[in-house]
């Protein structure tokens, strides 16, 4: 994986957290929130896994 | 500062841009933070800024990597991820009754409002349905310097998904159930649509160019018909399955009997016009389910009342209320948090009459027991697809005990 696709995958992930933060104060069933955080969580966790292991290689 | 800088007009503006479709849908049908038809109006600018934007960049870039240089090649590649997004939830439509279509008609209705489950809002509510698929898969290509499986399977499953399966349930399917197949599926769907996104780079470079002229026919025609097939499946399943099954709904529900009936008999009542007699109908009960189990009211319009008030057979009182749209939490209110609290406030809903005493003085009327209505109500039933003009009546007499 590249630096610059990891910075991408993080970036979303974290931008899109950011912006659905307000609306999560009122909406939220607890499974759609979990699927939202296994979401969240693969795209901060995998890519960097990817990274650090194989580098640039993948 | 400057990497930022640099990715942001290598990257950055050209994916904003062509974005605003998922930028549209989000913000304008989702969150409602801004009218979904001045969302799309941004859509449009966007597409007209976009063809300035890739000349300037193809002029001044000296990146061969950057997208906008690839542009119309990821513009075709992705219109495949879109459509096989659909395609591989055709067999669940079959198995499951799972109407993959139905956001479409929202979709429709919220920018044209045209009236929901008609062609009318699903054609261009399909329309949308492209720009934002082909939209996403674009995106992939422009954010993505590698396009590789892991790249195509994080963004385009993973994180679409995980989004997908929050905004949907919770501002989309408002009042529809939406169980765990659901949520399989709308994984299963964008794990597919991100092997196309992946491959379709493969397939036009290194696959294509072997195959035969022959060959080639049938591989084009496969193409244009794996595009077609999830439009033509939905419009020929909506018009098949779909309103078939709403017609024996809204026919069930639209003509239950009792929908209206009396909830007080005449009585007087002391409001700004002074002393008044007054008789309460209910209409109700008005909840239902659709064809995607979605729990909506009926709705009522246009609706006339009249009654006659009487003792001994000489009539005592003539009443009259005219309503042009009965209260209903199926058009604004229908994706509100509390939308399930107001179908259920106003399942049955009270409709109060006035009557005006044909002597001069309301306190002439003295033996209330005495008293006998009869009432008729016409009023146009609207349900899910369909709407029917029914009309009601009754008689009520507190002295012979019945009331209907």
């Amino acid at each position: 994986m590249r630096r610059s696709d990891l910075i991408t995958h993080l970036s979303i992930a974290v931008l899109v957290f950011l912006v659905m933060i307000p609306s999560m104060r009122n909406h939220g069933s607890s499974m759609n929130l979990a699927i939202y955080a296994i979401g969240f969580l693969f795209n901060i966790v995998v890519p960097s896994v990817f990274y650090f292991f194989a580098g640039d290689r993948t | 500062m400057k990497a930022f800088t640099n990715w942001l007009l290598t990257r950055g503006v050209l994916y904003a841009l062509t974005q605003a479709p998922i930028f549209a849908v989000l913000f304008g049908f989702f969150f409602k933070l801004i009218p979904f038809h001045y969302a799309n109006f941004a859509v449009m600018l966007s597409f007209l800024a976009l063809p300035g934007w890739v000349a300037y960049r193809i002029k001044v870039s000296t990146d061969k990597d950057e997208p906008a240089h690839h542009l119309y090649r990821y513009a075709l590649y992705a219109i495949v991820p879109c459509a096989i997004f659909s395609v591989v939830r055709i067999p669940m439509a079959l198995a499951l009754n799972f109407p993959y279509w139905h956001p479409w008609f929202e979709f429709g209705h919220s920018l044209t409002g045209e009236p929901l489950n008609q062609f009318s809002s699903l054609i261009p509510g399909a329309v949308l349905y492209t720009l934002q698929g082909t939209s996403l898969g674009l995106g992939f290509y422009i954010l993505f310097r590698r396009h590789s499986f892991i790249n195509a399977v994080l963004y385009l499953c993973v994180y679409l998904s995980s989004l997908y399966c929050y905004v949907f349930p919770e501002y989309g399917r408002v009042g529809i159930p939406t169980p765990p197949v659901w949520h399989f599926i709308a994984w299963w769907a964008h794990f597919f649509m991100a092997v196309a996104a992946w491959y379709m780079p493969i397939f036009v470079e290194k696959h294509w160019p072997r195959v035969r002229s022959a060959g080639k026919m049938v591989v084009a025609s496969v193409l244009a018909v794996m595009i077609i097939l999830p439009y033509g499946f939905a419009f020929v399943r909506a018009q098949a399955w779909q309103f078939p099954k709403q017609h024996a709904i809204d026919l069930q529900t639209l003509n239950q009997p009792n929908l209206v009936s009396v909830k007080t008999p005449p009585h007087l009542v002391t409001n700004d016009h002074g002393l008044e007699l007054q008789f309460d109908l209910r209409f109700g009960p008005r909840a239902y389910k659709n064809f995607v189990n979605k729990v909506r009211d009926i709705d009522a319009q246009n609706v006339e009342i009249f009654g006659r008030i009487s003792v001994d057979g000489q009539t005592v009182a003539l009443c009259a209320r005219s309503i042009k749209e009965i209260e209903s939490p199926n058009n604004n209110d229908r994706f509100a948090p509390d939308y399930l609290a107001k179908i259920k406030a106003l399942d049955q809903t009270d409709i109060a009459v006035s009557c005006t005493t044909l002597a001069n003085d309301v306190s002439s009327v003295k033996n209330l027991d005495h008293l006998t209505l009869q009432w008729n109500a016409t009023m146009t039933l609207v349900g899910d697809r369909e709407q029917y003009v029914r009309e009601f009546s009754g008689t009520c007499s507190e002295q012979a005990g019945q009331c209907v």
